[in-house]
């Protein structure tokens, strides 16, 4: 009985748990199939999300190369602008005050020169005036230096490796108004602080063969040796002497020119050179109307500046050529350039002329009246002038004959330069002017100069904030002196020569703001009359006094040049460069 | 317990496929980035020279950027096979020498190409 129990306890036992069983496999496949349910719209869920957020990935990737590409072209857009603002005030004297002008005797000695009798002091009411007249001595003047904008970019052709490049620059005058200057002393059709007056143009450029330019800019004989004037813009630019053929504010070899072509070529183990073309396209044989398409006679000043009326007769040239050769290693700079310009036309140097020599060419002296006159005057023109302005022909006298004085002139410099890892850089260069005049001009050629030299030190003070520098510039001997307009002394005839020395200090705020101080002093001898300020400077301190006459004509209408004046200056200015 | 078997291989299965989809949408947002079957792309072999010349820019560059002085905005360096490039334009002697002084002293012995065009001051023609 008992063991039936336990059996039928067990068989009972087992029923219930095969019960259990039963139902709990039934109840877990139900879950089961709710869990999987649930895991497939879990899983939608997850997709869908997933593709939500890969879609926002993608969205976000593309705005922020939407924004990249937009900011990388902005920014190359903006880099492409650069300048200087650059303003001074100055405090300059002509060092001319207490000179005085004489009466001369002919000159007795060779070809009539010195020595001259000296006469009285001149005491005329009317110019030349025995002192320089107007305000010769301390002016004190607010001037825009070498202020610029310009914004250059680079365009790639196709694929290729060749890129269209290009520049267009603005000189700024930011102490006055643009426009023209045309006065008694200076006399230019170019617009001070347009667009385009600054080295412009279009180009060609590759890696391997380098690039072409063809515009308006300046000549590799100007910027091959920039680097080593520390004094660019300031009253001791080295222009005033270097490249400055017979002196005053206007700079013959380092100008810009107009419609030139100039090649760059990369640079092969150290070496480099430049070459430049500049079209003539001058109508005239003498180059004395302005060339086609250019708003100033070649070589600057509008046609007149040299008392011809309408001609360009004041350095007018033709066609202009010239290079460099480059050599740089380490902190050592080599360099050697040339420039010619032909044919250039100065034949109002004759005008008014005090020269004894001129005094003394046949037709001269007596306005072509008598016969034969000297085939280096241009008697048929004067004559045309007197016979339309009868009174004023007896005050002039008549120019060279162009054919005579449209000759090339031509320039060369050596120079060199070296950085030492201590902060002192040393520079220095020779220069040669040259003008093939035929020897009997030669008594008026102050284009022809030797013995020319620049030399620079500049020093780094530690840190790097501050920086001093000298230098000093020589002007070698020329064979005479047109002394137009120069109220020379003619025992001084034969020396030409002149020194400009100057000293300037900087302080740098940051990379692109500088305060800087500059002095300088140009000592001429003898009849020279070189400035200070040529090149860069925006107003420049020369030897011209105040005296003019209220026409332009054959006359000395110019104000009148105190050869071996000793002008000097100061200046203190803020540099600002982007 | 075959019957039973098999109804748990679901839950496992479903088990790994919560636990792989708790790792996170990037496992099964990157598993289609790297299909099999898609070609391999081209090899890109970095020489120790090339990784050389960038570190040497960047240096440059760096050098340029923290001289408190010098305005080095428009110019570029370009470093190939060990020799130093400076492109661009200076807008002042002083800068330039400045330029390429600091290039050179951080290029060591490499050479260092000036390409960099000396923007002068205007000089009006008077």
């Amino acid at each position: 009985m008992c063991g039936t129990r336990v059996l039928r306890s067990l068989v009972a036992l087992l029923a219930a748990v095969l019960v259990i069983c039963s139902y709990s496999a039934s109840s877990v496949a139900q879950t089961t199939q709710d869990q999987e349910a649930r895991m497939r719209i879990l899983q939608q869920r997850i997709d869908d999300l997933s593709k939500q957020l890969k879609q926002m990935q993608d969205e976000q990737t593309k705005t922020e190369k939407t924004v990249s590409t937009i900011d990388k072209a902005w920014n190359t857009f903006i880099k492409g602008f650069f300048g200087t603002l650059d303003v001074s005030i100055d405090a300059t004297t002509k060092g001319m005050e207490n000179m005085i002008a004489y009466h001369y005797g002919p000159c007795t000695g060779p070809n009539f020169t010195a020595p001259c009798p000296q006469g009285a002091p001149k005491t005329s009411a009317t110019p030349p005036f025995q002192y320089p007249y107007g305000n010769v001595g301390w002016m004190a003047m607010m001037s825009s230096n070498g202020s610029n904008v310009g914004y250059r970019g680079s365009h790639q052709i196709g694929k290729s490796s060749v890129d269209f490049i290009y520049q267009v620059s603005a000189s700024l005058d930011m102490a006055a108004a643009p426009g023209l200057q045309d006065t008694w002393t200076k006399s230019s059709n170019t617009v001070q602080g347009a667009i385009g007056l600054g080295d412009t143009y279009i180009g060609l450029r590759s890696k391997t063969w380098g690039q072409f330019r063809f515009g308006e800019m300046f000549t590799p004989y100007k910027t091959s040796t920039d680097r080593l004037n520390p004094f660019a813009g300031m009253l001791g630019n080295y222009s005033t002497i270097i490249g400055n053929s017979g002196g005053d504010n206007r700079i013959e070899f380092g100008t810009r020119q107009d419609h030139v072509i100039t090649y760059l070529s990369p640079s092969f183990s150290g070496f480099s050179f430049d070459a430049s073309y500049g079209f003539a396209q001058n109508p005239d044989p003498y180059n004395t109307t302005l060339p086609l398409g250019s708003s100033d006679c070649a070589g600057a000043n509008n046609p007149g500046s040299g008392n011809l009326f309408l001609n360009c007769d004041d350095g007018a040239w033709s066609y202009t050529y010239g290079g460099d050769l480059k050599f740089e290693t380490g902190g050592l700079y080599l360099v050697a350039a040339y420039e010619l310009h032909g044919k250039v036309n100065r034949s109002s140097d004759g005008i008014g002329s005090n020269s004894a020599q001129y005094a003394a060419l046949p037709g001269a002296s007596n306005g072509c009246t008598s016969t034969p006159n000297s085939q280096y005057l241009d008697c048929a023109t004067f004559l045309a002038y007197a016979a339309e302005f009868p009174t004023l022909a007896p005050l002039s006298s008549p120019p060279f004959n162009p054919y005579w004085d449209s000759v090339n002139e031509w320039a060369e410099k050596f120079g060199g330069q070296y950085h030492f890892d201590f902060g002192l850089t040393v520079s220095y260069m020779y220069e040669g002017l040259h003008r093939s005049i035929t020897p009997a001009l030669e008594f008026q050629n102050e284009r022809d100069r030797g013995n020319s030299h620049w030399a620079a030190l500049e020093y780094d003070f530690p840190g790097g904030a501050d920086r001093v520098a000298v230098g000093w510039a020589h002007a070698g001997n020329s064979p005479g002196d047109p002394a137009g307009q120069h109220n020379y002394n003619p025992n001084l005839l034969g020396d030409y020569s002149a020194d400009m020395y100057t000293f300037a200090y900087w302080h740098k705020f940051d990379k692109q703001l500088t305060m800087y101080f500059n002095w300088a002093e140009t000592i001429n001898y003898g009849n020279a009359h070189y400035d200070i300020g040529a090149g860069g400077h925006g107003i420049k301190t020369d030897c011209h006094d105040a005296t003019h006459t209220p026409f332009v004509d054959y006359t000395s209408a110019g104000p009148t040049t105190w050869g071996g004046c000793h002008p000097q200056g100061f200046s203190i200015g803020l540099n600002f460069k982007f | 317990m075959a019957a039973t078997h098999d109804r748990n291989g679901p839950l496992l299965v479903a088990a790994l496929g919560v636990a792989a989809l708790a790792v996170g949408p990037s496992a099964s947002a990157q598993a289609p980035a790297t299909p099999s079957h898609q070609p391999s792309p081209p090899e890109v072999v970095v020489s120790a020279s090339r990784l050389a010349d960038e570190a040497l820019t960047a240096k440059v560059v760096q050098v340029l950027k923290d001289d408190p002085y010098v305005f080095a905005g428009h110019i570029s360096v370009v470093t190939e096979n060990g020799v130093v490039r400076l492109e661009g334009i200076a807008t002042d002697a002083h800068d330039l020498h400045r330029t390429l002084f600091l290039a050179r002293r951080v290029a060591g012995k490499r050479r260092v190409i000036n390409a960099i065009e000396l923007i002068a001051v205007d000089s009006p023609m008077d």
